[in-house]
């Protein structure tokens, strides 16, 4: 190991107890903002998992749609128009609306009912047993293993009632989370029209068209906008980002993760800063020896920055444990801790950063020592 | 012989004005390889001073200083932690070991700060720490040695890399009468064998009689 680094280690762990306290409280401060982040990412898979999932290009809404959950009626003619479009692979329907679900003890629970086409795009996209398909058996319903509780759902079979009508439990899905409170249903159009009556038989809420062999998205969303009227054409990609900004930025829950994130960054800062302010001035002798002895000022901000990175390096590994083992925990529950491994990437290189920028201070401590100070005497 | 040390009218105000001092006043001496001297003075006379200026620590006011042949003062030659990295050993009053590093770990952060060869560094420590007694204490920490152990220690960290000038202060004032004694011996030993210019502060006069020179300071003027 070079001499530097075994130095700075020797140094900055010379008393034990500081040291693990110092690492645990950074690993804490790191697990919280990447918890913070984690919840922003798992939120924002949340908002835009059936748009993302569903493997349309280009989404056809009612104008000023703000997110996925609040669409509007628009004619399903528009259907039969992005059909015809000679850029369009396919165009399949979608019905999105807000309704109660009245469980077998009489409780009502609001929820988001999902009414698919014939091919069943939009639906849920992994089941935790039945079948897609049988959302177009009569009077069927699929519910999500994550809300089945609250459904007051135990199992295939169960019947429940959605706006006054009776409805049977065919197929449940997994991991088709919400945001909202209210769980998504998923059923067929027509069901789903019956069940809302505030839409007419002619109405849907989206239109979701793939864009043929060799045809851009933006193409097609092109195409299609110079096409039809009275409607709003957004590639799937822009219609994620805004149902994303609107529940991240418009209602406030973004912000608030991220501000959580930078105050755990911030007093993770403070905590290194302070941690290498107090083991430099312990080791304000020892500095100036060793500046005496000949070492360079340099040498001297090397070894400072090395114990940040290695408070900072320490204190990542076990905010990182702490993360992943929440991560894993709460996997199977409706708020899930999610990360990439670029946006993790990002959280280490940042937390490193953070560290090292923390060791101002004491750097600034280490180039004011007078090496005249080793000198004891008085003479 | 050349001398490795020379010391040309260096003076030192502190302060300006109606405020200056004048703690060195026109201090000239030199020394040769294997030089050995005390220098010897009352509190506030400008001995630490003297060593700062000479460890290339601090600036003079005025004055020339030359280690090695070359130029520290006024215009240095190279930068002054190279001067004390290359040319200059210190023995402080404490050892000043670092403590949370084993005795062969102190000399060996030296010592690879130094222009020792990286082949030379170990057989360097092992025979500083065999002559100075101190090999079978060299995995300790300084906290589990004595105080005359830890200046033996210091010694050997200053002697590493084979410095043209040793510049000891007062390193026998934490030991008793005997240990100290044995100190400055080692000291007087280890700079005569390595061919070094010793300067030794010291309050002792007792010492004085084993070393070559003796100078006094007082008031800032510097007298042999």
């Amino acid at each position: 190991m070079n001499s530097s680094w075994r130095l700075a280690i020797k140094m900055v762990a010379f008393r034990r107890v500081r040291f693990s306290v110092a690492c645990s409280a950074l690993g804490f401060l790191f697990f919280l903002s990447a918890a913070q982040i984690g919840l922003l990412v798992g939120w924002i898979d949340t908002v835009t998992a059936i748009v993302v999932r569903a493997g349309g290009d280009v989404w056809v809404v009612a104008h000023k749609t703000p997110a996925f959950d609040y669409g509007t009626a628009i004619p399903e003619q528009r259907l039969d128009e992005v059909r015809s479009s000679p850029n369009s692979e396919w165009a399949e329907p979608l019905f999105m609306g807000w309704m109660f679900l009245q469980r077998t003890d009489g409780r009502r629970v609001n929820i988001e009912l999902i009414g698919v086409g014939d091919a069943c795009v939009g639906g849920p996209w992994r089941m935790a047993a039945g079948n897609v398909d049988c959302v177009h058996e009569p009077r069927s319903i699929i519910v999500d293993e994550l809300y089945q509780q609250q459904l007051g759902i135990e199992r295939i079979g169960d019947e429940i009632e959605i706006a006054g009508r009776r409805a049977v439990v065919r197929g449940i899905s997994q991991d088709v989370r919400t945001l909202t409170a209210a769980p998504f249903c998923f059923c067929s159009l027509k069901e789903a029209r019956q069940y809302d009556l505030r839409y007419r038989s002619d109405e849907i809420t989206y239109v979701i068209a793939k864009a043929k062999l060799g045809v851009d998205p933006e193409d097609l969303r092109d195409s299609l906008r110079s096409e039809l009227s009275g409607v709003e054409v957004l590639t799937a990609t822009e219609f994620a980002q805004r149902s994303a900004a609107y529940w991240m930025l418009e209602t406030g829950i973004g912000v608030t993760v991220i501000i959580t994130a930078v105050l755990g960054f911030s007093v993770g800062a403070l905590v290194t800063s302070q941690t290498l302010f107090g083991i430099t001035n312990d080791h304000l002798p020892n500095f100036a020896t060793l500046r005496a002895v000949g070492f360079s000022q340099a040498k001297l901000v090397g070894i400072v920055l090395t114990q940040s990175l290695i408070l900072g390096g320490l204190g990542t590994l076990v905010g990182s444990a702490l993360f992943f083992a929440a991560a894993h925990a709460s996997a199977r529950t409706p708020i899930p801790l999610e990360t990439t491994p670029l946006i993790f990437s990002c959280l280490v290189v940042t937390n490193l950063l953070v560290c090292v920028a923390s060791s101002l201070l004491a750097i600034r401590t280490v180039l004011r020592i007078d090496p005249v100070a080793v000198f004891g005497g008085q003479g | 012989m050349k001398a490795v040390l020379e010391c040309a009218s260096v003076r030192k105000v502190y302060g300006e004005k109606t405020l200056a001092q004048t703690v060195l006043d026109n201090v000239s001496f030199s020394m040769v390889p294997g030089d050995c001297a005390a220098l010897l003075g009352p509190s506030g006379s400008g001995k630490t001073t003297l060593l700062s200026i000479l460890g290339c620590l601090l600036t003079p006011t005025e004055g020339t200083l030359t280690i090695n042949g070359m130029s520290a003062f006024p215009k240095s030659v190279i930068p002054l932690t190279e001067f004390r990295r290359r040319y200059v050993g210190f023995v402080f009053q404490q050892a000043q070991l670092l403590p949370f590093l084993s005795v062969e770990e102190n000399l060996s952060v030296v010592a690879k700060n130094s222009d020792l060869a990286s082949h030379d560094r170990k057989g360097r420590i092992d025979i500083l720490l065999d002559r100075l007694g101190m090999s079978e204490h060299r995995r300790k920490r300084p906290g589990e040695l004595s105080g005359g152990q830890r200046q033996r220690v210091a010694i050997a960290r200053s002697l590493l890399h084979r410095p043209a000038v040793l510049l000891a202060d007062e390193p026998t004032a934490a030991l008793d009468r005997k240990n100290g004694e044995a100190a400055v011996d080692l000291l007087l030993e280890e700079a005569r064998a390595e061919s070094t210019a010793l300067l030794v502060v010291t309050h002792d006069t007792r010492l004085v009689r084993k070393f070559d020179r003796v100078f006094h300071i007082e008031n800032g003027r510097l007298e042999e």
